[in-house]
């Protein structure tokens, strides 16, 4: 029944493809003008030796990492690279009092219970799950966080498989 | 498969391929994360921030602590500062957060146009023409209609009516529930209206003249947790109820003895017992001086009319009797009239019960009702007050309500006021028990506090005399005043004040002298005729019947009828009989229509309605023709139909008797077994011991204690984002509570008995439910639960189908909360959607935020230190919860009291969940 395997793998694509076609770019921070430029983590965190929880200041405390507020931008960016278009806008937002929107890279679920907290209590290093972002120049998923991927760890390091440690 | 070109292979590719189709589609999730501008510096997301507040649903002004996440009040528990809520909430309280996420609130101020209809307007213009009429209205042309505002709100009302140049009288004071009964009843004793205060902890025996004190009267959250306080003790320490009336409520069910007068009748029960007390036959013992003059003021009053009057019998005032003297304090409740709430504050001064569980003096007065000024009116202001018949001819009538009522119907202006949880406060409602609120949240909408509207108002005429600055301003700074004259004013100053919440320094009894001269009128009032059939409203914890109500408190189903989403009659069944209408008929009853539910524990002859319902101001006043319509369409959820023969609700004494069936057999080790023991090889039947290395969490449930008044139901729809499934899936016996209140009417001949059993996933240790299920959604974890993951779950509700104790419940269709109520959703629990078992977990989540804690500050749990929902909340606490691996927890002494048992144990399940049975003789 080649016709029927073909017709639900068609299907199938296209679902796929029109759920991709609505989805943002991730890794991009769209100024309230609409104007938008890809994160520069390399830049940031490589080039000038930002530390993540500068902008990430949740990470160590809560189980959601956050992102950088205005304020915490303006901090460096009100002298830095104001030569820059992006980052005029940047100032311009600021000045204005209107937030930056970021698209997000990473998601879990809503049915996923997820605390950077304990993550980072017991070691685990950011770059084991977000990859190398300290040298990504446009950010990427190089890791997909499919449960699989969080058992083998858990394995590894004896932690807790019992499912609603991470089902909510 | 029998065809060729699918595999099975090929099958589940193409349905992992739609599932990653499904799962990276955009609408599931917001795609953009946007940071605040300014981090707020208290704020962390993902961790909950908590607020105080006061909660103003009720006259009864019980402290709220809020819980906060990413801005938005999700929970609402009790203040456990404030000696009012103890740390707890009612049904009521725990659904004010859908009064503040109600989806019909006004989103900013109202103007009515020329074609009759509200429409938005700026606030500017809004005022501009309210300040307008005020400037043109006739001195005392204005009038204040409003609730009763024991703080800064009724300050600056009264302040700004009185630069208007208003009389007092033109402010106008209600309360809801009313309290004038108890207020008239004081004026005419002790010379003082005030509302007295009631301390059940110290009692030995209540008797309740169809006062509901654990559902709705006077302070539910405070009377129910004295009174449980003497509940489960041996029968000599145990507080004994009587209850006086037609009906057994939720709190009635409860009672020792039940004297089922006519509506109204009470009064005459009140007269007897008096009789009764001073009757030197009696021979009771210290009674107050007043007993003499008592006596001689109670010569003309004929006994035998009386009772025939109430119809009951005289032997069972006598037994009445002398179970609030023999029990000494006793306290007597009740205020249906003034005249019947004066009768029994003279019962209490002659059995000596004031200073001990009648307590006077407790009352601030600050802004008690007053008789309303009639007529003139020329701008009518309504603050969380119903207008009144004749205020339709008002020419403006202005409504600071939020949501519509019957005043923002009527109104020319609407200004909508904040939620309680949105704007500070000041309550005092007792004496030395000052609650504060500040704001949890932003306003969710262009609202403005109306005590602020007052304020700019005043600027905006150039009126003299108005306080300077705004609510807040005024609040905090009456509130540290009012805290240092209390003596209660922290060391961190207003900053602890505030982070407490209340400011508490108890005001002592204080003994007024009773006035004998007024004893003659008050011991000769005049019962009225009794009518056939009688009509009887009866109050209810929750609002099945009340169109207005929060979706929780329509949904959950009342605690005796089982009814939700709808209005309805009780007959009783011998009425019901002799009509020819069966439970669930549609009756004609006057000009109105209502469908029957016919209950046991009701007086013949009287025809029963919710006090919320719509239908019943049609009903008052005029005879009651009732007839039979034909089938009707009653939304209610089965109490315990299933249930009934399967003795769920033996009595304390049921269960020792078993205890001492078994301990005669030698086999038996276990509590409440009644059966043959598994042979000791096989201890566990067929499946091994679970073994439980850290924890074993478990749940006690004291049947004595709970009095069927559902606020553990409503705590569990607001903590586990439990959807409203609405009065369509209600009509097929159908709602989505984890949680439900079993009733069980248990009909012996003249007497009926009713009893509450809080039921919930018993968490078994051999639970039927986890080896049915086919893809591992359901298992029991290391600590004992027995937990559900709800993306596994394929929806086969083979597990719903072995569960003996019907906890478990199926999504039918996808969850909808209305916006904004979907700001209420508690982040750390999931929404389950179509196709999806779901049940009670214990809290999974609040377990899981205790141990996080506990282990980023690297210590072990503290027993008490994880308290589900429903136990946080339960006003009598009667649930407790704990560890049963921690040899120290509170739940291993509790479970070893006599009456302990387990619910179907033969099934030899292991639940986690021990009930401790009822006690008394009902």
């Amino acid at each position: 029944m080649n016709l029927i395997r073909a017709t639900a793998l068609a299907l199938a694509l296209a679902a796929c493809a029109r759920a991709q076609a609505g989805e943002p770019d991730a890794g991009v921070v769209i100024a309230p003008d609409g104007t938008y430029t890809k994160f520069n983590h390399k830049v940031h965190v490589t080039d000038n030796l930002i530390g993540c929880s500068t902008c990430h200041p949740y990470a160590r405390h809560s189980a959601v990492a956050g992102v950088a507020s205005l304020a915490t931008c303006m901090g460096c960016h009100k002298f830095a690279g104001k030569e820059k278009a992006t980052i005029q806008a940047i100032q311009a937002a600021a000045e204005a009092g209107r937030p930056l929107e970021f698209t997000r890279v990473f998601r879990e679920p809503d049915h996923v219970y997820f605390s950077h907290e304990r993550h980072l209590a017991r070691g685990v290093k950011c770059a084991e799950c977000h990859g190398d972002v300290a040298h990504m120049a446009q950010d990427m998923r190089v890791k997909d966080m499919h449960m699989g991927f969080c058992v083998e760890c858990h394995t590894l390091r004896q932690a807790s498989v019992d499912c609603i440690t991470c089902h909510k | 498969m029998s065809e060729p070109g699918i595999g099975r292979r090929f099958f589940l590719r193409v349905l992992g391929a739609t599932g990653v189709a499904a799962g990276c589609s955009p609408a599931h999730a917001p795609e953009k994360l946007i940071p605040l501008l300014v981090p707020a510096e208290n704020m962390v997301p993902g961790k909950a921030l908590f607020y105080r507040s006061a909660c103003r649903e009720c006259s009864a002004g019980c402290g709220v602590t809020a819980r906060a996440r990413e801005g938005r009040v999700v929970k609402l528990e009790g203040n456990p500062e404030e000696p009012i809520s103890g740390g707890a909430l009612c049904a009521r309280g725990q659904a004010a957060l859908q009064q503040l996420y109600a989806p019909d609130r006004f989103r900013g101020p109202m103007l009515r146009g020329p074609d009759g209809k509200l429409a938005p307007v700026k606030w500017d213009v809004a005022l501009a023409k309210l300040a307008d009429a005020l400037k043109a209205a006739a001195p005392g042309g204005v009038r204040l209609r409003t609730r009763s505002e024991p703080g800064s709100a009724g300050a600056i009302q009264r302040a700004f009516m009185a630069s208007l140049g208003a009389a007092p009288e033109h402010r106008m004071v209600t309360e809801a529930p009313d309290r004038s009964a108890l207020r008239e009843a004081c004026a005419m004793l002790y010379g003082r209206a005030e509302v007295p205060g009631y301390d059940l902890s110290a009692a030995r025996s209540v008797a309740a003249f169809g006062a509901d004190f654990a559902e709705t009267w006077l302070s539910p959250v405070e009377l129910a947790r004295g009174f449980a306080s003497g509940r489960g003790q041996p029968e000599a320490q145990r507080t004994t109820l009587a209850w006086v009336g037609p009906r057994l409520g939720a709190t009635g069910a409860r009672a020792d003895q039940w004297i089922a007068c006519r509506p109204g009748g009470e009064l005459d029960v009140a007269l007897l017992l008096l009789r009764w007390m001073v009757d030197p036959g009696s021979r009771v013992a210290d009674l107050s001086p007043q007993a003499a003059a008592v006596r001689a003021a109670l010569a003309g009053f004929d006994p035998e009319a009386g009772a025939r009057r109430a119809g009951i019998s005289r032997d069972q005032v006598a037994a009445l009797g002398s179970a609030v003297v023999s029990r000494r304090p006793s306290a007597l409740l009740g205020s249906g009239t003034a005249e019947l709430a004066a009768l029994l504050l003279l019962a209490n001064q002659l059995l000596g019960n004031l200073g001990r569980t009648v307590l006077l003096g407790q009352d601030p007065l600050l802004d008690p009702p007053a008789a309303p000024a009639r007529g003139g009116a020329q701008v009518l202001l309504l603050h969380h007050a119903e207008p009144a018949a004749d205020d339709t001819r008002v020419p403006l009538i202005v409504s600071f309500s939020s949501r519509p009522d019957p005043g923002t119907a009527l109104a020319h202006i609407v200004l909508p006021d904040h939620h309680w949880l949105e704007s500070f406060g000041d309550i005092e409602i007792r004496k030395g028990v000052l609650a504060l609120a500040q704001p949890a949240m932003t306003p969710l909408f262009d609202t403005r506090s109306s005590s602020d509207v007052l304020l700019q108002l005043g600027k905006r005429l150039g009126l003299k005399g108005l306080p300077p600055g705004n609510l807040e301003s005024i609040s905090r700074k009456r509130a540290v005043t009012r805290a240092g004259e209390l003596g209660a004013l922290p060391a961190q100053g207003e900053r602890g004040l505030f982070m407490r919440g209340a400011a508490v320094a108890p005001a002592k009894h204080e003994a007024l002298p009773l006035l004998e001269s007024a004893l003659p009128s008050v011991l000769s009032p005049k019962p009225a005729a009794p009518a056939d059939p009688a009509l009887f409203a009866f109050p209810t914890a929750l609002g099945a019947a009340d169109p207005r109500a929060p979706s929780w408190l329509r949904e959950v189903p009342d605690a005796i009828s089982g009814v939700c989403w709808s209005s309805w009659v009780e007959l009783s069944p011998a009425d019901a009989a002799r009509l020819g209408a069966r439970d669930g008929d549609l009756l004609a009853i006057g000009d109105a229509q209502l469908p029957l539910s016919v209950y046991a524990a009701l007086r013949d002859g009287v025809v029963a309605v919710p006090a919320d319902a719509p239908e019943l101001p049609a009903l008052r006043g005029k005879p009651l023709s009732i007839r039979r319509i034909g089938p009707g369409r009653l939304p209610r959820i089965p109490g315990a139909k299933n249930d009934e023969g399967r003795d769920l609700l033996p009595t304390g004494a049921a269960v020792a008797a078993r205890e001492e069936h078994h301990h005669g057999h030698e086999h038996g080790h276990d509590k409440g077994i009644g059966y043959e023991q598994p042979p000791e090889e096989h201890p566990y039947g067929m499946r091994p011991p679970p073994s439980h290395p850290f924890h074993r969490w478990a749940m006690t449930i004291d049947l004595d204690r709970c009095t069927g008044c559902q606020a553990c139901v409503v705590a569990c729809y607001a903590e586990n984002n439990v959807p409203v499934n609405g009065p369509e899936a209600a009509l097929q016996g159908r709602n989505q509570a984890w949680l439900r209140i079993q009733r069980s009417i248990d009909v012996a001949g003249a007497d009926v008995k009713v009893a509450f059993l809080p039921s919930l996933c018993q968490q078994c240790d051999r639970a039927p439910c986890e080896p049915v299920c086919p893809v591992y959604a359901t298992y029991h974890t290391s600590e004992g639960l027995n937990a559900m993951v709800y993306n596994r779950c394929i929806g086969t509700r083979y597990c719903s189908n072995n569960c003996p104790y019907d906890a478990r419940v199926f999504n039918w269709r996808d969850p909808v909360f209305e916006a904004p109520l979907d700001l209420q959703l508690n982040p750390d629990v999931t929404v389950r959607s179509k196709g999806v078992m779901e049940k009670c977990t214990f809290c999974v989540q609040r377990i899981r935020s205790a141990e996080n804690e506990a282990k980023s500050e690297r210590r072990n749990l503290i027993d008490g230190e994880v308290v589900p929902a429903c136990a946080q909340t339960c006003p009598s606490r009667a649930i407790t919860f704990g560890d049963l691996e921690d040899p120290a927890a509170r739940i291993n002494r509790v479970r070893q009291d006599p009456r302990a048992y387990r619910l179907l144990e033969e099934l030899d399940t292991g639940p986690a969940v021990t009930y401790l049975a009822r006690g008394g003789p009902r």
